[in-house]
């Protein structure tokens, strides 16, 4: 991709920037996923990983909590 | 289009502060989980969450300031009490330290043979390798002072040179003291001495490991074009942790490896 700045206003300009990130786009994206699908990808993967673990722990507690089924 | 009459920044909704909270639980529990059922996951699961946490939110961070420009300098004070008072709160931690060991130290009981150092514990020489690493923190303080300078002057390539040199520094350090614990004659297990000498030099390490890294992150940001000569807010906050990381390791040095040898 080729990206040209405007010499005044060093804003990008022609076919390049309305797809180029612009951090400054009012999209109504919050920060955490305004670059798109990069951004989608870790913040599922950072939920799965909390959330699972979460529930995981909840359950590998409980079991630790038991008198009986300890090694 | 809505613009606010203030110079605050209100933050978009992010979940990086409950995700942080789940990380934090995952790992704690994954320390029980470790210590008394050999099992890792927990553990993994809840280191591995805390970096992609930190790496996301701050890297939200980089984008409102550098990329959307929210951070006026309202903000920016905020940001310089926040550090002052973190860095405060990690000056009280490692005084808790510092308290057990002078608490063990000052008045040896007859179990470590009424001596510091306790009888059959040889220390390491503090003329030795804790000398030189005492010496390259101080440089370090010099050259992270003169990246300073160097950012404020507008000069790219001498801010580059000094800001790797410091974090050069860093790891030479670190690799040294890798070494140290390595070679020594005593262990953590070896009495209050074993105990108070790597839980505080321990933490020291880790808090030269988070410098470090800190550090780099400011470099690969200088090479970018992130700061400018007025506004590099980054920058500063990393060179005052690091000033603190040297100036722990000072009162270390004075007290556990000289006094206490």
């Amino acid at each position: 991709m080729y990206y040209k700045f405007n010499g005044f206003t060093q804003r990008l300009v022609g076919a390049a920037a309305s797809t180029a990130y612009n951090p400054q786009k009012a999209d109504g994206l919050p920060v955490h996923l305004k670059r798109g699908v990069p951004d989608k990808l870790l913040y599922r993967t950072t939920m799965a990983l909390t959330i699972g673990g979460t529930i995981y722990c909840l359950v590998a507690l409980y079991m630790a909590s038991q008198p009986r089924s300890q090694k | 289009m809505a613009h606010q009459a203030h110079s605050y920044h209100m933050v978009d909704p992010s979940p990086w502060p409950i995700f942080g909270a789940a990380a934090a639980l995952l790992t704690t529990s994954g320390l029980i989980m470790w210590f008394h059922y050999s099992s890792t996951t927990l553990l993994t699961m809840g280191l591995l969450s805390m970096l992609l946490v930190m790496l996301q939110w701050w890297r939200d961070v980089i984008r409102e300031s550098t990329f959307q420009g929210h951070h006026t300098p309202t903000v920016q004070k905020g940001l310089r009490y926040g550090m002052i008072l973190f860095i405060t709160s990690e000056a009280f931690f490692f005084l808790g330290f510092f308290w057990a060991f002078f608490h063990s130290s000052l008045a040896p009981t007859p179990e470590l043979g009424g001596q510091w150092p306790p009888t059959g514990v040889k220390p390491l020489n503090p003329l030795e390798v804790p000398l030189l690493n005492t010496a390259i923190l101080l440089a370090s303080g010099v050259t992270v002072t003169w990246t300073h300078h160097s950012i404020t002057e507008g000069n790219r390539k001498q801010a580059i040179h000094a800001l790797t040199l410091t974090i050069l520094l860093g790891f030479y350090f670190t690799a040294l003291q890798a070494m140290e614990y390595h070679e020594a004659s005593f262990s953590i297990a070896d009495s209050v001495y074993g105990s108070t000498f790597f839980v505080a030099t321990g933490f020291h390490g880790l808090h030269v490991i988070i410098g470090s890294s800190f550090l780099t992150v400011c470099l690969l940001r200088l090479i970018k074009f992130h700061f400018t000569p007025n506004h590099h807010f980054g920058f500063e906050a990393a060179a005052w942790y690091w000033h603190f990381v040297d100036i722990i390791w000072l009162f270390l040095y004075m007290s556990m490896y000289w006094w206490g040898s």
